[in-house]
């Protein structure tokens, strides 16, 4: 589905000028309106819709303003906590541990290998930032091993995101800013239920251009 | 030491002895025996940092299976996970041999350093035969999500995940290998320039990688070939000699293909290597690396040719390339259409308005501003090599009223990030006159030349190249902002035009802009001209050989399942065919363990997926016991075509990834053509049973929509109509059938179309005025017709009735067509008479024969196909049509066509004689859903009556086309 999207962005930037220059010479295209109408539709709405009524955990990613939603296809055991495994409907494979996303696969723009230093706590407010490297395989391109020097640190809840059914107010915010600046900060937000503190939304660039946000879907403590 | 201060560390490769790399405790490398007893234990990888290795795979384990198995580790590098399969021993054994061979001596390796070749030579014959296939991805969670690419392991298949290393390996060009640590961010030319030192690395202009993954690339490096390109990964294989060293590009190819068998370097090597080397592992590129190398920007000039603001240069862009350039530059506004059929040659058709400057007279044409149409032609001569620039030769305005022709004749050679060019101009382009025109020295003619060509539309061939004569040239800057380009020129024009086409004197002979790429396919350009006019243009711009579009809205196919039905289940088979496919089941037949599947007018652009939709319908449907899939193709009652499938093959594609030496035996197979009678004798072989024979409604319709528009015409810049149109069809026979099309208009500007045009011949076309406005509702056909086949590789047609929306009459065609042949001969003559304006059922009173011998040739080069027709057109000239056309592997078409028949210039009237360029798109290319449609945009300056062929319905050419020679090679390019 990320494919998809980077595909139909592309492809509505210049086709929509030469689908008017050639519609006139065609006729009896029954292949024309749903294409139109996979353009115009509404899928953040379509999503927004989607209900719980499955076991199926399913996650809202919204990727440089289009939407699509993953399932969770596994939770994998890794020294520094679980990895949950999501899967788009494309099987692009995207990899999340306690809200870091440590893998990308099969889509335009791979984080192969993740490695974090350790996995950085959530410092309380006030308190110092926490530091952790990480180091990533991207492709395309091959740009192998870098090396990434991050922050963490509490900030309060922004003004804007691209949360929904949370109240921003409720949760805990955290920014990893980059030291050096590569990526844009990624900023991850916590909801406590009970004694457990979960990340339930974050944001994260995999590139100067491609930033997604996720959300658990429907919300966790929608009620909040 | 720094290794950029001398000269590098280099080692020869022959100190890599395997058996020291056997005893390492790390290294899994099998016994080495004879390439004639492969088996599983023969599988070697030159690798000892392994991680993680399948002593024995569980039998059809998965590859993702195994890797869950795996131990998780920190520092396994499954980028570098390498398949042995001991199958592909042999090819790659052969590719050793070969590059060995090569160095003795060859045409590719001659030149070069005899030692080097040696030390070369005994490297590459130690190292092991892998049999290493790449893998699509090594991440177990994607690959159980992609069965089609998760390999099924053999036992004798071996899969080695290595640890991961911290070197590239430089295969230096002196025979000797030059390990250095990886470096993220570093080019495969630093690398290069640690190893050699930057003096020895100054004429490097390729690079080859193999990637720890298996996969290869290569890149220009130099300043006239420089492109982006990605980062050797660590354990990756680097190979670039400098220009000067004798290695030929096929060499360098060849050898790195091999290499990338070998699984990632930085194993054996690393350990091998003498502590005085190792002791240097150290690189610090220059600061001069550090920028990684970028492609050479193309921008568009103002008259929609790649080029400067004003000037061309000699630069091409890739085939394919389509562009829609629109630029305003008081007083001109130009709107151009650019295509590169070829590498080599670039078209560019336009309209150019002149603000100020009236169409005609104000009772015709209102204020409507005047409008030029022209034509620009540009071939490049000459190639970019290290020393020589592109060159090229154009002309500009070649075919119009020749108001802006000029010719040229240009240079460029590109220097890292500035692109110059130097050219010569003629006319439009020359017409400073700073220069005596060199070509005066062959005549005096050459010193003067003729005005614009009153009716337009002829080649000036008397003119091109004479008059004055100046140079012109500029520079493009590819600046450090990656979407900003500047460019600077020195104008050889001087505008001084006819006294109606004057305009305000420049005054600078320099023009300068910039252009900001929004996207990959959008260009604005800003800037100034003249030294007294701002200019603007805009360039929308895709590489039309590279479209397709993910079929998000097709039906979903079934779940593929390997498990045959034990009993057939033909409940949905047609329906879901039809709705997969859009094809009609006329019959499925069950012989043995042949499936034959009969299908009636199936059409699609890529056969092959549509056939791979197919079996998937039938192998769900199909009992266990056939083997083959045999789909035979009816157009109209006439055997075309037969594609043969083999069941288990097609199941194998859906379950694992094939290996390459499967996947030359994997095409579907075009078999040889079937008559009409071999294919009714197959119903009555013993043993043939129909297991379905579905109802047909011998009535079938459908209702659409066209937009119509020309333009440029002196009513107004465009006219257009939009009307629902619907049509169909009566099936007789299997092979007779009435034909009908109403139309109804239903939005127009009509209004404004009042002027017929004048002609000198009989009004065959030029009454279109009369035809498009005289009636809302119109019958643009009504016809029977027959067609046949005469012999496996001869077709006909006879047809009578309302043939199209001007000409009403009977008309019979003759087709010779081999199946996948080359060469397709067809004769079609015509007895027709006018239809009256209204489309309805009269007629009027010119009457005539008409008819041609036309010969299709796929040419076999670059997809171009030509065809040749000639004959009597509609107005009683006679004459030649040549049509030549490039179609790319998409299935998009780039053409043009002329015709010149034995009716003079004059009588011809504005435009001289009749030609055309017309770009065609598969919609299955361009929709999100799969469609055998193709939408044609034909740009034909003018209609008039000379060189007018009839519009027949059924074209036996067109009905035909399963024969095409290329029929299983249309796809789009990332099959989606």
């Amino acid at each position: 589905m990320l494919k998809l999207i980077f595909m139909l962005a592309r492809w509505v930037t210049f086709f929509g000028a030469v689908f008017w220059a050639i519609s006139g010479c065609s006729s009896r295209i029954a292949a024309m309106p749903p294409t139109a109408q996979s353009l115009v539709e509404n899928t953040s709405q379509a999503i927004a819709n989607t209900t719980s009524t499955s076991s199926i955990r399913r996650l809202r990613v919204e990727i440089n303003n289009r939407v699509a939603l993953l399932a969770l296809g596994y939770t994998d055991a890794h020294p520094q906590g679980p990895v949950e495994v999501w899967y788009s409907t494309l099987g692009e494979v995207l990899r999340l541990q306690n809200g870091h996303v440590v893998g990308l696969t099969g889509s335009d723009l791979d984080w192969l290998q993740v490695r974090l230093s350790s996995m950085p706590a959530w410092p309380a407010s006030g308190s110092a930032a926490t530091s952790y490297s990480r180091i990533r395989d991207v492709m395309p391109g091959y740009r192998f091993g870098i090396v990434d020097r991050l922050s963490m640190r509490s900030i309060d809840a922004p003004s804007r995101s691209n949360l929904l059914a949370l109240d921003a107010k409720n949760l805990r915010w955290f920014e990893a800013l980059d030291l050096d600046n590569k990526l844009p900060a990624a900023r991850f937000a916590l909801l406590t239920m009970g004694e457990k503190e979960t990340v339930v939304y974050a944001e994260q660039c995999l590139s100067r251009k491609v930033c997604l946000s996720w959300q658990e879907w429907p919300g966790t403590g929608a009620d909040l | 030491m720094n290794l950029l201060a001398g000269q590098a560390p280099c080692r020869p490769p022959k100190i890599y002895q395997f058996p020291r790399a056997i005893l390492s405790s790390t290294l899994l490398i099998l016994l080495s025996v004879s390439q004639a007893t492969w088996a599983a234990n023969n599988l070697r990888m030159g690798v000892s940092n392994i991680y993680s290795t399948a002593p024995s795979p569980i039998n059809a384990e998965r590859l993702s299976d195994w890797l869950q198995r795996q131990p998780s580790a920190e520092n396994a590098y499954f980028s570098g996970l390498s398949w042995l399969v001991p199958a592909e021993v042999p090819a790659q054994a052969l590719m050793q041999s070969a590059l060995k061979s090569h160095l003795i001596g060859s045409e590719w390796t001659y030149r070069a350093e005899l030692k080097a070749r040696q030390r070369l030579s005994a490297w590459l014959g130690g190292l092991p035969v892998t049999g290493r296939v790449p893998v699509e991805q090594s991440d177990a969670r994607w690959l159980e999500a992609h069965p089609a690419q998760n390999p099924v392991l053999a036992p004798d298949h071996r899969v080695v995940v290595p640890l991961r290393p911290s070197s590239v390996t430089v295969v230096g060009s002196n025979g000797l290998l030059c390990i250095l640590p990886h470096i993220p961010g570093q080019e495969a030319l630093a690398y290069l320039v640690a190893c050699k030192g930057s003096s020895q690395s100054r004429r490097i202009e390729r690079v080859w990688i193999a990637q720890p993954d298996g996969r290869t690339q290569t890149f220009g490096v130099a300043g006239w070939n420089a492109q982006a390109q990605g980062e050797p990964a660590p354990g990756a294989w680097i190979w670039g000699p400098s220009k000067d060293e004798g290695w030929s590009d096929e060499f360098g190819k060849i050898l790195i293909e091999f290499l990338a068998t070998q699984g990632p370097s930085g194993g054996a090597e690393k350990e091998a290597a003498p502590a005085d080397v190792n002791n240097q592992f150290t690189l610090t590129p220059p600061p001069s690396l550090k920028a990684p190398l970028r492609d050479a920007v193309r921008s568009t000039n103002d008259w929609g040719g790649l080029g400067l603001l004003q000037n061309p240069t000699a630069r091409m862009a890739k085939a394919g390339e389509f562009s829609i350039n629109f630029s305003r530059n008081y007083p001109y506004s130009r709107a151009n259409v650019t295509l590169q059929p070829l590498d080599w040659l670039e078209l560019t058709y336009r309209y150019t308005s002149i603000s100020e400057v009236l169409y005609g007279p104000t009772d015709l044409s209102g204020n409507q501003s005047y409008k030029d149409k022209s034509v620009d032609l540009k071939i490049r001569l000459m190639q970019e090599s290290s020393w020589l620039p592109d060159v090229s030769v154009g002309g500009r305005d070649i075919g119009g009223t020749g108001l802006f022709s000029g010719e040229f004749l240009v240079a460029s050679k590109r220097t890292g990030n500035f692109d110059w060019s130097l050219g010569l101009g003629w006319g439009s382009l020359g017409a400073k006159g700073t220069l005596a025109n060199p070509l005066s020295f062959i005549s005096n003619k050459f010193n003067v030349r003729g005005g614009p060509v009153g009716g337009g539309g002829q080649f000036a061939f008397g003119s091109f190249f004479r008059g004055r004569t100046s140079l012109f040239g500029g520079v493009e800057y590819q600046t450090g902002w990656d979407p900003l380009v500047l460019k600077l020129e020195y104008d050889g024009n001087d505008y001084k035009f006819a006294k109606q086409f004057e305009i305000p004197a420049p005054k600078s002979s320099f023009n300068m802009g910039a252009v900001y790429r929004y996207s990959p396919f959008i260009d604005v350009t800003l800037g100034v001209q003249r030294g007294n006019v701002a200019t603007l243009g805009v360039a929308l711009h895709y590489p039309l050989n590279r479209l397709s579009t993910p079929k998000i809205n097709d039906p979903p196919l079934p779940r593929f399942i390997p498990e045959r039905p034990v009993v057939a289940n033909w409940s949905n088979t047609t329906t879901d065919l039809k709705a997969q496919t859009g094809w009609q089941v006329l019959e499925i037949r069950k012989q043995g363990s042949v499936l034959q599947i009969e299908l009636e007018n199936a059409d699609a652009v890529y056969w092959r997926d549509m056939v791979d939709r197919a079996v998937a319908i039938v192998h769900r449907d199909a009992p266990a016991d056939v083997e083959e899939f045999h789909f035979l193709y009816k157009t109209r009652g006439i055997a075309m075509a037969n594609h043969v499938v083999s069941r288990e093959r097609w199941a194998k594609t859906k379950t694992q990834p094939l290996l390459p030496s499967e996947l030359i035996s994997q095409r579907y197979s075009l078999l040889n053509q079937y008559s009409t009678a071999d294919a009714d004798s197959d119903k009555s072989t013993i043993g043939s049973v129909s297991v379905l024979s579905p109802k047909r409604s011998p009535l079938t319709g459908d209702i659409g929509y066209n937009l119509q528009q020309s333009l440029g015409g002196p009513d107004g810049f465009v006219l257009y109509q939009v009307s629902v149109n619907g049509g169909a069809e009566l099936q007789l026979t299997p092979t007779t059938w009435l034909s009908s099309s109403v139309s109804v208009r239903a939005l127009d500007n009509y209004k404004k179309f009042l002027y017929t045009a004048p002609s000198l011949l009989p009004r065959v076309r030029t009454f279109i005025r009369e035809y498009v406005t005289t009636s809302r509702v119109t019958m643009s056909n009504l016809q029977l017709t027959h067609a046949g086949q005469l012999s496996r590789n001869q077709y006909y047609s006879v047809y009578g009735g309302y043939l199209e929306s001007m000409y009403a009459g009977v008309g019979g065609e003759w087709l010779y067509r081999p199946l996948s042949g080359p060469l397709a001969l067809g004769v079609d003559i015509n007895s027709v008479k006018q239809r009256n304006f209204d489309q309805k059922f009269g007629l009027r009173d010119y009457r005539t024969v008409t008819g041609h011998a036309t010969a299709y040739i796929e040419t076999g080069w670059n997809g171009v196909i030509a065809k040749v027709s000639v004959g009597q057109y509609l107005a009683k000239d006679r004459g030649i049509t040549l049509d030549v056309s490039r179609r790319f592997s998409n299935g998009v078409v780039f053409g043009a066509f002329a015709t010149k028949t034995n009716v003079s210039a004059a009588q011809f009237g504005e435009g001289s004689f009749d030609k055309g360029i017309y770009f065609s798109i598969p919609l299955g290319a361009l929709l999100t859903r799969s469609t055998p449609e193709i939408s044609t945009f034909n740009w034909n300056p003018l209609t008039r009556d000379g060189g007018a062929k009839l519009r027949r319905g059924f074209p036996l050419y067109n009905m035909t086309n399963l024969r095409d020679p290329r029929t299983l090679t249309i796809t789009p390019p990332d099959g989606s």
